[in-house]
């Protein structure tokens, strides 16, 4: 084998794992010197790698990470529903289109945890508002990524396949949803994040279990070291949902002409 | 050739095109708007959960006028325009390098792909534990926020620029500042931009969240106030005044660029 | 045994005397925010069948719009075609379209392309494979069967696509400037083919181009159409005689008096300005 073929895996590893090397290294360095702040307020990995330790052990974090987990993917299924259903709806039908435009227009650059609060009026205080929080922040980039998608097919690809037999009905999961795959997925990648955002941010603001809440707690308990154990938890998390979807997103697209960001 | 014949249906034609596309649009916010005011009144919800249409405004109005808000407003807004600024200043130089040398880029991208999933405005906590809740952790906060959408559209603007432009400026004797600055920047303006527009939406978003989360001062602090003390017309005014000014905001900045830069092809 | 998938309706030709496709007074206006644009003035058309028809005109001026009113994907604003007798009002497997972009689904693989339409028609799996298969050794495509499209040169994909059109066996196949993103070595290749096919064959072939050249090597028939709005400016028969030779044709007196007389035409129809009613 020759050196280029051995270094070729070490070096695809490398990229991948360099930058939690960096993270982790310029973590331990701030908290070695004591840059940021004493121990306290800013413990060493180590010491938050053993209270994740404590924390699995006693069976909370597992708890808390099941609860954030739940809402998250219930927030995120129905942005998928909504976004795509309403998305084709507004990308295939001119009329719903110009109909919803002003709606979706004003709502889409709204800062969503500006709506929040209300969100917690309406829904209380339980799981219910943090989905709804986080399907108002995943449900935009899927609805307006299918809309961008649907209304650009090319309409000889949709004659095509009506002179080969295709129904107009047929033709939506057959011709027009395939085509628009490439966009949707871009879509929805960006709402995975934000559906985890919504949830963990409205777990904090205004809570009573998950992630969030658990890093709110240790915020005013002063039990700092919680504080980064549940960080480090939602964006690990976050990083490896991110990573699943790219690659169901490269295998669903291997026909795609595009890169795969 | 058209006769004078031929205007009249052409008008009507095009009046014919052109009506769903303002009555459409009219009649989906008045029966939204409509039902948000009737739904409580008819109790098919509870009008403490949510207040009629009617009410909301009232109190928009009521608010408006409170000396507490303009000072709250001008707080949030000072701190979410520095944070802009220089989330600007930083990440447009740092993400066009990005797309021209690729060796930072190979640096940099995998620590954005790493930081990416990470909820920005959670960390305020974090930053109030290291610097208090001064100005620094609250510009900072906004900062941290719409740093990586800034890096990421200003390296797809510059990387994405036709070589040959680069190489006629090159062959022009330009030299690598002035080129920078004379030929890559315009060129990968277009995706700077939308990644700005983007960037107002996160960091009004960060500076909001911030607040509610550490109180204090500002938008965020004064809902939260308003939450707290379970004065729901209130919270519902200023979700109302807030999401208005993020779309306003928007608005103006897309605005303000069509027409400034109207050489500009496609939207931002 | 084709089965009718939209509105328009397909019954066995045995209505002998009728024409295989006929068009009266085909009339289109297409209407934007800009007003009316009358693409289409009025166009008769009869194609017998077993017949190749070609259509030249003008760029622009509405060839391909009348070749997608015949096939059924857009809608005449007067006048009426007619296939077999039977009027025309949606797409069937039985009029087959070629397009000058491929139009492949990108997503499928070159056997997912040529079998989507049997797998339209309920035909089981292994079948519809073979069938394809077969195809796909006619147009020269052996070994490619698991390619995507993206992995394909023009030539090839536009091969795919015949396939995709000939495994329904359409009576009627329309084809709109399909060799003209092609390169030109390969052009000469798949025109002689698609000779070769449609001699095996009793198809009858609608073809849109603008080049007189590929028209005279491949038609009966060659429709001449004016500039936009469109209309038949002359009917010219083609009566060299087949097998026809690419090259030995070229040096022909009658080839060379049907190539001037439709650039002729051509010529004057360019130099008109667009929408002149005279």
């Amino acid at each position: 084998m020759s050196p280029a073929a051995v270094l070729r895996p070490v070096v695809w590893v490398w990229w991948r794992v360099y930058p939690f090397v960096v993270i982790l290294a310029l973590w331990w360095f701030l908290a070695d010197r004591g840059l940021l702040g004493n121990r306290f307020v800013m413990p060493p990995p180590g010491d938050v790698l053993d209270r994740a330790r404590e924390l699995f052990d006693d069976g909370s974090l597992v708890d808390e990470t099941l609860v954030t987990l739940r809402s998250v993917f219930i927030a995120y299924g129905l942005a998928m529903v909504v976004g795509i259903l309403l998305g084709t709806l507004i990308g295939r039908v001119r009329a719903v289109r110009l109909a919803l435009r002003p709606i979706v227009s004003f709502l889409f650059p709204t800062p969503k945890v500006a709506l929040y609060p209300a969100m917690t009026i309406i829904f209380g205080l339980g799981a219910s508002s943090k989905i709804v929080f986080g399907f108002s922040e995943a449900v935009f980039p899927i609805l307006l990524g299918t809309a961008a998608g649907t209304s650009q097919i090319e309409p000889r690809l949709l004659w095509s396949a009506s002179s080969l037999g295709t129904s107009e009905r047929q033709s939506l999961l057959r011709v027009v949803i395939p085509a628009a795959l490439p966009s949707i997925l871009t879509g929805a990648r960006i709402a995975m994040v934000g559906a985890i955002i919504g949830v963990f941010l409205g777990e904090m603001i205004a809570g009573s279990s998950g992630l969030g809440h658990m890093m709110a707690v240790a915020y005013r308990t002063l039990e700092t070291p919680d504080m980064y154990v549940a960080i480090v938890t939602v964006s690990l998390i976050g990083y490896l949902l991110d990573r699943t979807f790219l690659l169901a997103r490269r295998s669903l697209l291997a026909w795609s002409a595009e890169e795969a960001p | 050739m058209s006769t004078t014949r031929g205007e009249p249906r052409q008008f009507i034609a095009r009046a014919r095109h052109l009506a769903p596309q303002v009555l459409l649009p009219a009649l989906s916010v008045t029966m939204l708007l409509g039902l948000w005011e009737i739904a409580p009144r008819l109790g098919w919800v509870r009008d403490t959960s949510i207040p009629p249409f009617s009410e909301v405004i009232a109190e928009v109005v009521d608010v408006l006028g409170r000396p507490g808000f303009g000072t709250n407003v001008a707080s949030s807004a000072q701190r979410w325009g520095l944070g802009l600024a220089i989330a600007t200043a930083i990440g447009i130089p740092l993400g066009t390098l990005m797309g021209r040398w690729r060796p930072l880029y190979k640096l940099v991208d995998p620590l954005l792909v790493v930081t990416y999933p990470v909820p920005k405005t959670a960390l305020i906590l974090l930053f109030v534990l290291w610097w208090e809740a001064g100005t620094v952790s609250r510009v900072g906060i906004v900062i941290t926020g719409c740093l990586i959408p800034i890096v990421i559209s200003s390296y797809h603007g510059a990387h994405a620029i036709e070589e040959r432009l680069v190489w006629s400026a090159r062959g022009l004797g330009i030299g690598p500042i002035r080129r920078g600055v004379r030929v890559i920047l315009p060129a990968a303006l277009p995706q700077i931009l939308s990644g700005l527009r983007l960037a107002i939406a996160i960091s009004i978003f960060t500076v909001l969240g911030s607040e509610l989360l550490i109180r204090g001062d500002g938008i965020g602090a004064f809902m939260f106030t308003a939450l707290d003390n379970g004065q729901t017309l209130t919270v519902f005014a200023m979700s109302t005044i807030v999401a208005t000014i993020g779309f306003l905001l928007d608005l103006i900045y897309v605005q303000a660029v069509r027409r400034s830069l109207p050489w500009l092809e496609g939207d931002i | 045994m084709i089965e009718p998938a939209t509105g328009a309706v397909t019954q066995p030709a045995e209505t002998a005397g009728v024409p295989k496709i006929e068009a009266s007074g085909v009339r289109k206006v297409f209407s934007s925010r800009r007003g009316e644009v009358l693409a289409i003035d009025s166009i008769d058309f009869v194609a017998e069948a077993g017949q190749f028809i070609s259509i030249v005109g003008p760029s622009g001026c509405g060839k391909s719009t009348f070749l997608y009113i015949v096939g059924g994907f857009v809608e005449a604003s007067d006048g009426e075609v007619r296939v077999d007798g039977d009027l025309v009002t949606g797409a069937d497997p039985n009029r087959g379209i070629v397009f000058q972009e491929f139009v492949l689904f990108p997503w499928k693989t070159v056997l997912g392309n040529v079998t989507y339409g049997l797998a339209r028609q309920g035909v089981p799996r292994q079948e519809r494979k073979e069938r394809a298969r077969q195809l796909i050794d006619t147009v020269k495509l052996t070994g490619f069967e698991k390619h995507y499209p993206k992995e394909l040169s023009g030539g090839m994909k536009q091969r795919v696509a015949l396939a995709r059109t000939l495994i329904m066996d359409p009576d009627v196949l329309l084809m709109d400037e399909p060799f003209g993103a092609i390169d030109a070595q390969t052009r000469v290749v798949l025109q002689a083919e698609l000779l070769q096919i449609w001699e095996r064959t009793t198809k009858t072939v609608l073809f849109v181009t603008h080049s007189v050249e590929e028209a005279l090597y491949l038609s009966d028939k060659v429709y001449v159409l004016s500039n936009r709005p469109a209309r038949v400016r002359e009917v010219i028969d083609v009566d060299l005689p087949r097998p026809r030779d690419p090259e030995a044709i070229l040096g022909r007196p009658e080839y060379v008096q049907l190539h001037k007389r439709i650039w002729h035409l051509l010529q004057e129809e360019r130099s008109k300005h667009v929408d002149d009613p005279g």
